[in-house]
Parts: C-alpha cells; sequence; structure tokens
C-alpha cells in the first residue's frame, strides 16, 4: 500500500466570505458596546451604541446561521472523515480553554481586590503608604465608601443573596437537570423526550435571563448599584454580565440543537454537537454557582 | 463556619466533575456506547444539587448570612 492510501481524505471546503462576515459582526458589536457605555457614562442621549451593538449581532447571528448550516449539511454529505472530526474535538477544546481563562480572569480579578488591593488602599501592609492619599478612606467588602466618593460615589445598598439571586440559581440548577434528562433521552435513543426536555431546558434559561434583566434595573434605579459605583459594582456588573452572554450564547446553541433534535439528525453514535452544548450549559452553571458561592454569599 | 467550609468543597467536586466530564467528551467524540459523558455531567449535577441544599440550609439557619448578610442595605449615609 502507497502511503498516500494510508491517509484518510480530508475534506478542504471551498473558499467562503463567512469569515468576512463574522469579522464584520464582532466589530460591529464591540464597536456598538463601547460607545454604549461612553453614553452611558457621559449621559449622552443617543442611541447610535445601541443600535450599531444590534446590527453586529444580528450580523453575527445569521453568520453563524449559514456557517453552522453548512458545517451540518457538508456532514450529513458524508465528506467528514475521522481526522477532519478530531479538528472540530480540538476546536471545542480551545474554545473551553479560551473560556476558562477568560473567567479565571475576572474571578482572579476580584479576589486581588478583594483581598489585597482595598486593604493596600486603607493603610495595610507594604503597600500601606497609599493610605496616605485617602486618610478618610476605610477599607470594606463590599466597598461601599469608595476612596473618592465625589468622583465615584458607592452604592447606597447591595442586592441580597436571598431573593432574585437564588431563584435564578435554582433556575439554572434546574435548567441543568433537565439537559441531563434529555442527554440521557438522546442515549437511550427517545427522541421525545430529549426534544421535550431540551424545551423545558432553553424555556428555563430564557426565564433567567428576564430575571437577571430585571435585576440589573433594580440595582441600576433603587439601589446606585452601577458599573461606575466603585470596584464592587464594576467586578460585580462585568462577572454577571458576562455569564449573563454565555448564558444567551448557551440559550442559542440549545436552540440550535433543538432544530436539529426535531429534524432528526442525532444518533447515539452521532452527536458530538449536542454533548458540546450540553456540556457548555453545565459549564456556564458552575460558573454561576461560582458567581453566587464567591460574589454574593460569601462576599462578606 | 463548617457550612462555608461545606459549600466551598462541593463547589470544587463539581469542577472536578465537570473535567471529567469534558475529558470523556473529547476523548469518545460523542461516539462511544459507554456514554461516559451523560454519566459525569449526571454526577456534576447531583453534586450542584446538593450545593444548593446545603445553602438552603445554610439560609434557613441562618448560618451563611441570612437577614444579617452584612453589606445588605448598608447605607452610605
Amino acid at each position: 500500500m502507497s502511503t498516500q492510501d494510508a491517509y484518510e481524505e480530508y475534506y478542504v471546503p471551498h473558499n467562503s466570505k463567512l469569515p468576512i462576515f463574522a469579522s464584520l459582526g464582532i466589530f460591529l458589536t464591540l464597536y456598538g458596546m463601547g460607545n454604549m457605555f461612553n453614553e452611558m457614562s457621559a449621559g449622552v442621549d443617543s442611541s447610535f451604541g445601541e443600535i450599531v451593538f444590534l446590527l453586529g449581532g444580528l450580523v453575527m447571528g445569521t453568520t453563524l446561521f449559514f456557517w453552522f448550516a453548512q458545517v451540518i449539511k457538508e456532514n450529513h454529505e458524508k465528506l467528514y472523515s475521522n481526522q477532519l472530526n478530531r479538528s472540530f474535538v480540538w476546536g471545542m477544546s480551545w474554545f473551553i480553554f479560551s473560556e476558562v481563562m477568560f473567567f479565571a480572569a475576572f474571578f482572579g480579578a476580584l479576589f486581588y481586590v478583594r483581598m489585597f488591593v482595598v486593604g493596600w488602599l486603607g493603610g495595610e501592609g507594604e503597600r500601606g503608604p497609599s493610605d496616605m492619599l485617602w486618610p478618610e478612606y476605610t477599607p470594606e467588602w463590599p466597598l461601599m465608601n469608595t476612596p473618592d466618593p465625589e468622583r465615584f460615589p458607592g452604592p447606597q445598598a447591595i442586592i441580597s443573596p436571598w431573593g432574585l439571586p437564588l431563584v435564578n440559581t435554582i433556575l439554572l440548577v434546574t435548567s441543568s437537570v433537565t439537559i441531563t434528562i434529555a442527554h440521557h433521552g438522546l442515549n437511550d435513543g427517545n427522541r421525545k423526550k430529549l426534544i421535550n426536555w431540551l424545551v423545558a431546558t432553553i424555556a428555563l434559561g430564557v426565564v433567567f435571563l428576564f430575571v437577571q434583566a430585571y435585576e440589573y434595573y433594580h440595582a441600576y434605579n433603587d439601589l446606585g448599584l452601577t458599573l461606575g459605583s466603585g470596584i464592587f459594582g464594576t467586578t460585580f456588573f462585568m462577572l454577571t454580565g458576562f455569564h449573563g452572554a454565555h448564558v444567551t450564547l448557551g440559550t442559542f446553541m440549545l436552540i440550535i440543537m433543538l432544530f436539529r433534535a426535531i429534524k432528526g439528525h442525532f444518533s447515539k453514535e452521532d452527536c458530538f454537537g449536542f454533548e458540546a452544548a450540553a456540556w457548555y450549559w453545565h459549564f456556564v452553571d458552575v460558573v454561576w454557582l461560582g458567581l453566587f458561592v464567591f460574589v454574593y454569599v460569601l462576599g462578606s | 463556619m463548617f457550612l462555608k467550609f461545606l459549600v466551598v468543597v462541593l463547589f470544587i467536586a463539581n469542577l472536578v466533575a465537570l473535567g471529567t466530564a469534558l475529558f470523556a467528551l473529547l476523548n469518545d467524540e460523542g461516539r462511544k456506547e459507554g456514554k461516559r459523558t451523560a454519566r459525569f455531567l449526571t454526577i456534576r449535577v447531583s453534586l450542584a444539587a446538593a450545593l444548593l441544599m446545603v445553602i438552603a440550609f445554610g439560609f434557613y439557619t441562618g448560618d451563611l448570612g441570612v437577614g444579617g448578610v452584612p453589606w445588605y442595605d448598608a447605607s452610605r449615609q
């Protein structure tokens, strides 16, 4: 057998415009988001940032829809070899690694600020002399009184973990139970069970997002807890906001999995797409548990 | 204090179960009959439920700060 015969055929698609549209979508999303925050902090009454942000999201969503559709079509045409499937698995591995590092950075920032910086600013340890800049400042966590309260007024109050955050924790853990039942439905070859429990999971994810949006509204309008109200507000919104973005992404993934399940795309032997999306949902749930435990419950 | 320790231990157990499921997912590539990924994820969600119950117990007994969450409603004025 020649060396050439020993290798599987590795499908290489034709050139595609999709990555260009994806880049454009990412650019518009981030440019719009940056403008949105600038407008918010400057108190400008303009919706330019929001419109660009939504347009970017639309471009990105449409691009991904066509991209996924193409990959699924190629998979069904049996163009993919085992070697190419392993490339997808590696793609997923790197994506997960980047996600873990992303949240590790934000949790790391939270711990660093809480354990060290707040104390240093109050005169603790070898970096204590910075205390001379703000003699009135008292270190505490959560930081209700910032070192410079005139420029960065702290929040009046902070959200209790035992109200909406607890409800959201119950919602998300329940959604992990429902996705697990759907997963077992797939393994048992029971498509009805898979579809019904996937629908339940998506519904729980959407309710979670609405509760989160209401919580933000309450924080901004009633508690004075904003992105600009000192380091607690900043870390709180960075962590919970990016988590919310990931729940949104996970919900879209599950909606696509639902459509695929309805079309009968999955079998016991070919279900990496579903398993990866289900695992991602569990990951998002664990991140939330970390947030609930470290930001809300053990925040003192 | 014991409850806080238990909460942290259960959270770490969640991470370990999730990591094990990831290992199974990437190795089996959604093909093997053994379905290890689903099994590890079931363990993961059971641990999450246990964590939630411990938190609920702490909420009920007040050991995790119910009603007396140090910063809740703390006024700046």
